[in-house]
């Protein structure tokens, strides 16, 4: 099915005025990195806070809501009419970021950072999370399925043989710092890889997860390198590394489905 | 994005968490607010308040490759309520700063073009949010609609039928504003 001119392609087939109109605008941005990685503290601050019943979300009457700590405020005085429900009095409305001076200042690190394959203790991003104070929409409560599209095809990325890299020695120093969108494919294809060797020749799977580290000290696979790191060395008759190195990723993930896997590859 | 590469890489499919979709799919979500009218100053707070649902909603989603639709459904809802409560705090009209508003160097054509995308936004503004979003992603933002119907979780056939709809609004909304512009000309 073919789709139509664009207004801004055909000014004759658009209304008087639009396509100047058009031709003013901005089209829309991409999130900041440093963005992305101050939301990620949240994110992770999120999922802490909700496994350990410090989630603080709250809802008034049917459909307003009321939820706040730290933050800038903004607040509305008056009565409220929402779906049926009225929010007589005062209803703060309480944000969840910091100003936005702190939000936009570089972040050095990626929130994901793995755990350092040498003896620096990784950094715990725990603290915020008691200081979360999430806004839930009014009407964001029925979330329905969407209809389902059809699988497209991935090719796989081949990725030649990497050079012989000593797993001790690897610093996640030199992480790549490539967008998301292109490193993900070489990143899955190597953990991927990994993923094969480790039941053949553990070795090499080190060597493979190795190669990773180096390339994507931070990246988006990187707490799947870490286990399969720690499972190598386990698989490798290396009793004590290994638990050095799960003792090391527990030290930094939050996550309790990553954390019972790591502690299940080591008992 | 990557869900496929990674289920190809893995022997399972890795666990849909918090911050897996974070990680991967944080873009469409601000993004997506953009293009239902969030405005600058506005967009962080909401992209959290998006993702406060999401935590929420996580464990209802039942198939991982509706992932980008069911986000842009909530982002409709969460964008949706806070142009009702800024309808109740009367900011509805609050714009974006002038440094957002153009790189021009030249201050007569940063006058227009700031004058040109304040009446834009403002159309914009009055659409239906949803009509507006069609219309942004492949009016502005120049998209297929072959994407708009993976993000919308629509066919191709209602995108292009939604998006005849939303022209049809902005050519309405635009009429109005270029009358009113008229009878203050002769007044």
């Amino acid at each position: 099915m073919k789709s139509p001119p664009r207004w801004k392609d055909s000014p004759h087939a658009a209304p008087v005025g639009v396509a100047e109109l058009l031709s003013s605008a901005k089209a829309s941005q991409s999130i900041a990195p440093a963005i992305q990685a101050m939301t990620a503290k949240k994110v992770i601050a999120l999922s802490a806070g909700a496994s350990s019943g410090i989630a603080g979300l709250s809802t008034i009457g049917g459909g307003g809501l009321a939820s706040l700590v730290g933050g800038k405020m903004l607040m509305t005085s008056g009565a409220i009419l929402i779906g049926g429900a009225a929010i007589v009095g005062a209803t703060k409305v309480g944000a969840w970021s910091p100003r936005a001076s702190e939000t936009r200042a570089p972040s050095s690190k990626s929130e994901f950072q793995v755990p350092a394959p040498a003896d620096a203790p990784a950094k715990a991003p725990t603290e915020e999370g008691a200081t979360a104070a999430p806004v839930v929409a009014a009407d964001s409560r029925d979330d329905t399925p969407m209809t389902l599209k059809p699988k497209a095809p991935v090719k796989a990325v081949v990725v030649s043989e990497p050079a012989h890299v000593d797993v001790s020695e690897v610093s996640p120093a030199s992480e790549s710092r490539a967008p998301v969108v292109d490193t993900i494919a070489e990143e899955a294809s190597l953990i991927g890889e990994a993923r094969k060797q480790l039941k053949v020749s553990p070795e090499s799977a080190g060597r493979t997860l190795a190669e990773h580290r180096a390339r994507f000290a931070s990246g988006q696979l990187a707490r799947e390198r870490e286990l399969l790191f720690i499972e190598a060395l386990v698989r490798m008759g290396r009793k004590d590394e290994s638990i050095a190195a799960r003792d090391r990723f527990l030290a930094s993930e939050t996550s309790a489905s990553y954390r019972a896997r790591a502690l299940a590859l080591v008992e | 994005m990557s869900t496929d590469i990674l289920e190809l890489a893995f022997d399972e499919p890795a666990e849909l968490t918090l911050e897996t979709v974070h990680r991967e799919q944080a873009d469409l979500v601000w993004r997506s607010l953009q293009r239902l009218g969030v405005r600058s100053s506005d967009l962080e707070d909401l992209f959290q308040e998006t993702f406060v649902v999401v935590h929420r909603k996580l464990r209802s989603l039942q198939n991982r490759e509706a992932l980008r639709s069911w986000l842009y459904s909530i982002c409709v809802r969460v964008a949706r309520a806070h142009r009702r409560r800024a309808f109740f705090r009367r900011e509805v009209s609050v714009g974006e700063s002038p440094d957002e508003m153009t790189a021009e160097t030249d201050p007569e054509k940063d006058a227009i073009h700031a004058q040109g995308r304040a009446r834009l936004l403002a159309i914009l503004d009055e659409m239906d949010i949803e009509r507006r979003a069609v219309f942004v992603m492949y009016e502005i933002d120049e998209m297929p609609c072959e994407d708009i119907a993976t993000i919308v979780g629509i066919p191709t056939g209602t995108v292009h039928s939604r998006l005849y709809a939303a022209r049809a609004e902005f050519a309405k909304v635009l009429s109005r504003h270029q009358a009113r512009d008229a009878r203050r000309k002769v007044s």
